[in-house]
């Protein structure tokens, strides 16, 4: 779930003990009951019981995540996937500009780049950004390139290169090159 | 989004007539009894309806709206003349049934968190979505774009992205909404483990299997993800505790249901193929061990399964040089193997963990332990046998898996064991009540 805290915290922790502590509670209450039954149905007594006593952790979850997802902008919701690879959706943007629909492309990605998340997420993101164009592996048999932090002559023979986002901040230049045949 | 959801509800109604159709004609229902199998109905709908489309498209359908419909419909043909005997039984009434209410209630609750749940786990937006949106978007299976270098695990079998592609088709690209696509898939589930265990087992286990699984944090973590290891998972479980039923009741339509589920499972999901050998494995043991006049149905049908699973699919790939990572030569290199064999211990321990962690699954896998250990002191030893030997031999699979992996073996442990071994812990829960027969 996108918005659940890594860790319960105080408060997420005080609601998990009140509630197992609740649940045997009631498991105390109905014990002589529950005698009677054979022991796999203890056993699945004891463990609904318990069961029943995480539900109101799981709702706090629910109300954790709920807090975030509610709050996101169309943005934020279109591009939820990329931004958890620490990638901005909008990074490929411009590129289909320059790559005609019917064109095959080539990515490269700079080492200095430094998330290996957004590294490996890049290309896929080029994939979402580029669509229907195809992608191929080797950069000389691309139609075009694009780069993300490195020259597009650094990876083909290019007759002509576009800055498709400027460096910003710690988010290098994306490039587009044309590759010449 | 609100009528999207309601075309959304659309198909899945289809999927529901579709497997309808499909299990009237194996005899699982006659007349209004029909309500009775809903929930197993539709999880053979979708595997019916996604086999089938996979099929479509490797065969160069493009499966349009009309065509969605009548793939539907030809399998919905079944419940024109259904075969059941006799109409299946009334589930009993009992006090434990109040169980049902925070089973409900937490179902409501994970629908209401999904429809705001955006599209962000990565396998869901890099590789299983855009799958989904080329099958829409592109008409069909473009070779093209399916063997391009920037697409992950180009290899993986691609039901999922059919059954997601069908609702686009109904939808529009709505991504949003593939969230709460699974937990219909899951909740189906559920309803499929009450329908086959309900007449005859002890209430307290089967409510306590079905409340554990509603509330598992790890359910709600995956669904939230919309990645195929729940629906891989859910067919599996639910094929599993068909076999069980065969074994137990030896009706032949539990074992050509277990056949179209796990013929689902392997089209979903790579080790969904090694979940479907584990299981018509240890079918076939028993088949052959008991000698009875059914001693071939269970490898006829597991292979059947097998063939129509992945067959077209593997043709399709081999046709079109994308390498695949399940290929036997993953598993006889020897040497790779002998030079890593400190993996195996290690991802076994690992998922191990994982499966028994209660933050993950509470006490889904200690029950299932103890049931067996139970039911082998009270003579179900033949179906405690079956359900551990193919817990074990699913479980080796993606040991297996793991230590013949040319990828990072850390990096791959880490990031998906929490997810793969959800087919085992699903098996193990759909197995428990059947373990505990009503006394």
């Amino acid at each position: 779930m996108l918005g659940v805290p890594a860790s319960p915290g105080a408060f997420g922790w005080l609601v998990l003990a009140l509630g197992v502590g609740g649940s045997f509670a009631v498991v105390g209450v109905l014990l002589p009951r529950l005698r009677r039954l054979p022991a796999a149905g203890v056993a699945a007594a004891g463990a609904l019981a318990l069961t029943c006593g995480v539900v109101p952790y799981l709702a706090w979850r629910f109300v954790e995540d709920l807090r975030v997802t509610t709050s996101l902008d169309a943005y934020g919701a279109s591009a939820a996937g990329p931004i958890q690879a620490y990638l901005p959706g909008y990074l490929v943007e411009g590129a289909q500009r320059h790559i005609p629909r019917d064109a095959t492309y080539a990515v490269a990605v700079a080492t200095s780049i430094p998330w290996a998340p957004a590294r490996a997420g890049f290309s896929p993101l080029a994939m979402e950004t580029l669509f229907p164009r195809r992608s191929v592996a080797d950069p000389a048999r691309a139609d075009y390139v694009v780069t993300w932090g490195i020259a597009p002559r650094s990876v083909a023979h290019v007759s002509r290169t576009w800055v498709v986002r400027p460096k910003a901040g710690l988010y290098a230049a994306v490039f587009v090159g044309r590759v010449r045949h | 989004m609100t009528g999207d959801a309601f075309r959304l509800v659309l198909l899945n109604l289809l999927f529901l007539a579709a497997g309808c159709g499909v299990t009237g004609a194996l005899g699982w229902w006659r007349g209004r009894s029909i309500l009775r199998v809903a929930g197993l109905s539709y999880l053979v709908g979708v595997a019916s309806f996604g086999v089938t489309a996979q099929f479509l498209y490797v065969c160069g359908a493009s499966l349009a709206t009309w065509q969605v419909i009548v793939v539907c419909a030809v399998l919905a043909a079944g419940a024109l003349r259904p075969r059941g005997i006799s109409a299946a039984p009334a589930p009993p009434r009992t006090r434990w049934g109040l169980a049902a209410i925070p089973v409900v209630a937490m179902l409501a609750l994970l629908a209401v968190d999904l429809w705001y749940q955006p599209l962000w786990a990565y396998d869901a937006w890099t590789f299983w979505t855009p799958k989904a949106h080329a099958l829409w978007a592109l008409g069909g299976l473009d070779a093209g774009w399916f063997t391009q270098a920037n697409l992950t695990s180009p290899d993986y079998p691609i039901l999922l992205p059919a059954v997601e592609a069908a609702g686009f088709h109904f939808t529009g690209y709505e991504t949003s909404l593939l969230d709460l696509q699974s937990l219909v898939f899951f909740a189906a589930f559920l309803r499929a483990v009450y329908e086959l265990t309900v007449a005859d087992v002890m209430p307290a286990v089967l409510w306590a299997v079905l409340a554990m699984l509603a509330v598992a944090p790890s359910v709600t973590d995956q669904l939230a993800a919309a990645e195929a290891d729940v629906p891989v998972a859910v067919f599996f479980a639910t094929a599993g505790l068909c076999g069980g039923r065969w074994l137990r009741d030896g009706h032949p339509r539990a074992l050509a249901t277990a056949g179209v589920l796990a013929a689902g499972a392997a089209a979903t999901k790579v080790e969904g193929l090694a979940f479907a050998i584990a299981l018509f494995a240890v079918l076939v043991a028993f088949a052959w061990r008991l000698r009875g006049p059914s001693v071939w149905s269970p490898l006829v049908v597991g292979a059947a399964a097998t063939v129509a699973g992945i067959v077209p699919w593997r043709i399709w790939l081999s046709a079109h040089h994308v390498a695949n990572q399940a290929s036997a030569s993953r598993v006889t290199g020897a040497g790779f193997l002998l030079h890593h064999l400190v993996r195996v211990p290690e991802a076994a321990a690992y998922m191990f963990a994982k499966m028994v962690d209660p933050r993950a699954w509470l006490f889904v896998v200690p029950l299932f332990v103890f049931a067996c250990v139970v039911a082998s002191r009270h003579g179900a030893r033949r179906l405690v046998v079956y359900a551990c030997a193919t817990g074990v031999l699913a479980f080796a699979g993606l040991v297996m898996a793991y230590w013949s992996t040319r990828l990072g073996f850390d990096f791959q442990l880490r990031t998906s064991a929490r997810r793969v071994v959800t087919g085992i812990v699903l098996f193990c829960a759909a197995a428990t009540p059947l373990l505990a027969p009503r006394a």
